[in-house]
């Protein structure tokens, strides 16, 4: 075997050691409740509708009005657990799912708001909005939805 | 006095009015490529850090419908001959996008200087952080057609679990080459006219599996030829578990003179763990040579490139890549050699040559 090609396998193989050592094991334990606005006359949501709605690929809630989604920071360990839980893949995946609708000129990502408060704000003045918020998180004004 | 007053408070709430209608988006994909035997794709044997690509798009939403696009981009391409006829800022984008319903499918209608669907990642071609090398393969899209000045008319319709997009298009685009002659290597840069064709895509209710076909006609114009072209991509893709396979062929053929092209690649990448991404290529292109004699038609060995990508994710739209290639065949930038050349009743082919080439590169985009 050519001595670059062991050179590669040996490289490639240290790379999985040194990022498996460094991955870390935040988000999935958080857990999280869906919000939307108090107009928005929908009691539960089923996970891959919820995923449609923020991936903006469906527009509207089931059945009913437009919906606004409003998402956290990329950097936030809820919107990992969110990901994980609802489009069944990591924050790094529908990052790049949205950077690749951005660059091919197709659509732009939901708005994010820095805290869990600033989505409860944006979400209780925003009609048809609909965003994630920590368990314990104080929720008046908004309406909480069950997802299925 | 009051008009003063007035025109002062309006000020700031028209400039908050301006910034809320503006979004921004930036990618950079830079990168140190070196190689072994050949300079290659702009990868000299000395190494290279002149290799970088950069965009920077902004977007002022009209109304909910309407809004304009533009993006600037900002390309180097190291030893290459083809960074010669590359302007160090152009305009990539700049159109009008207009957002539509029509029979239950979501439409848009872009107008300007339009990205152009064309294949699987034609429109994200420069963007790193979303390609798991530093470009898509290079025979597949060549360093062409990357915008397209005219109109896109976009259709999405859902028709039960599966969805179907379609996009139709006319206008014009660039195609930028590097053509070995007996006395050197041409750059050239050929307008394309009259481009019409379409793009579909089929999404699949299992294992995220995404078709796509697409078709386009070009009239080549240049001072001592005319003719048509054809350009077709068929593409498969599918992202499943940890993984995502991706294979397409291109065929670009018709016009006077000389050659066609028939490409394809087939593109694997494994999910290792939330940092780590393992993904290996493998592209073939074959071209067919015509000469005077229309007997002498002859199928050029394939030119092949073998490629893998060891990829880290530093954090979320942000990558550090270790990628490295096999390439053989004939398409370097050095003038190594005439391809074939024509005796009396035969085609000799020149011998193949072959190098390797590593770039190691950051990819981010927000």
């Amino acid at each position: 075997m050519p001595r670059y090609i062991t050179r590669l396998i040996l490289g490639l193989a240290c790379a999985a050691a040194i990022s498996s050592v460094a991955t870390p094991s935040t988000a999935a334990a958080q857990s999280f409740k869906v919000i939307v606005h108090n107009d928005v006359a929908v009691a539960e949501l089923t996970a891959a509708a919820l995923s449609n709605i923020f991936l903006k690929k469906d527009s509207k809630f089931p059945g009913g009005p437009e919906a606004v989604p409003v998402d956290l920071p990329a950097s936030a360990t809820l919107r990992d657990a969110f990901s994980k839980a609802i489009h069944g893949r990591s924050t790094a995946a529908v990052v790049t799912f949205w950077q690749q609708q951005v660059f091919s000129g197709k659509d732009t990502p939901p708005p994010t708001k820095p805290t869990d408060e600033a989505v409860v704000a944006y979400v209780k003045s925003t009609p048809g909005a609909v965003g994630y918020v920590r368990d314990g998180t104080a929720t008046e004004g908004v309406k909480v939805v069950k997802v299925k | 006095m009051t008009a003063t007053l007035v025109f002062a408070l309006a000020q700031p709430l028209a400039a908050q009015e301006i910034a809320d209608r503006m979004t921004w988006h930036a990618s950079l994909n830079a990168g140190y490529g070196r190689s072994s035997d050949l300079p290659t794709l702009g990868i000299p044997v000395k190494g290279t850090t002149d290799y970088r690509i950069f965009t920077l798009q902004t977007r002022y939403k009209l109304t909910d419908k309407d809004e304009f696009v533009g993006q600037l981009l900002n390309r180097r391409f190291g030893s290459s001959p083809l960074a010669g006829a590359l302007n160090d800022v152009t305009a990539q984008w700049a159109y009008w996008n207009h957002k539509f319903e029509f029979a239950g499918a979501k439409g848009t209608a872009k107008v300007g200087r339009t990205p152009l669907p064309r294949g699987l990642l034609n429109e994200v071609r420069y963007i790193g952080s979303v390609l798991p090398f530093f470009r898509p393969s290079m025979e597949s899209y060549s360093d062409a057609f990357d915008a397209l000045d005219g109109a896109v008319l976009s259709m999405r319709k859902p028709i039960g679990d599966f969805s179907l997009e379609a996009h139709g298009f006319f206008g014009g685009s660039d195609w930028r080459s590097v053509v070995t002659t007996s006395t050197g290597q041409d750059v050239r840069v050929q307008r394309m006219e009259n481009y019409y064709g379409s793009q579909l895509y089929l999404d699949v209710p299992f294992a995220n599996i995404r078709l796509g076909a697409h078709a386009a006609r070009m009239e080549v114009r240049t001072p001592t030829a005319r003719g048509m072209m054809t350009n077709t991509f068929v593409s498969a893709q599918s992202q499943f578990s940890r993984f995502t396979l991706r294979a397409e062929q291109s065929n670009l053929n018709g016009f006077t003179p000389s050659r066609d092209n028939h490409h394809k690649y087939f593109q694997a990448v494994a999910q290792v763990n939330d940092r780590l991404q393992l993904a290996g290529e493998h592209t073939i292109s074959r071209s067919r040579l015509f000469f005077s004699a229309p007997a002498l038609r002859a199928v050029l060995p394939s030119v092949t490139s073998t490629g893998g990508a060891a990829i880290f994710t530093i954090a979320p739209g942000t990558q550090l890549k270790f990628e490295h290639h096999w390439r053989a065949g004939y398409v370097y930038d050095a003038n190594v050699s005439t391809i074939a050349s024509q005796s009396a009743s035969s085609v000799v082919f020149a011998p193949e040559r072959s190098t390797r080439y590593w770039i190691a590169s950051l990819a981010t985009s927000f």
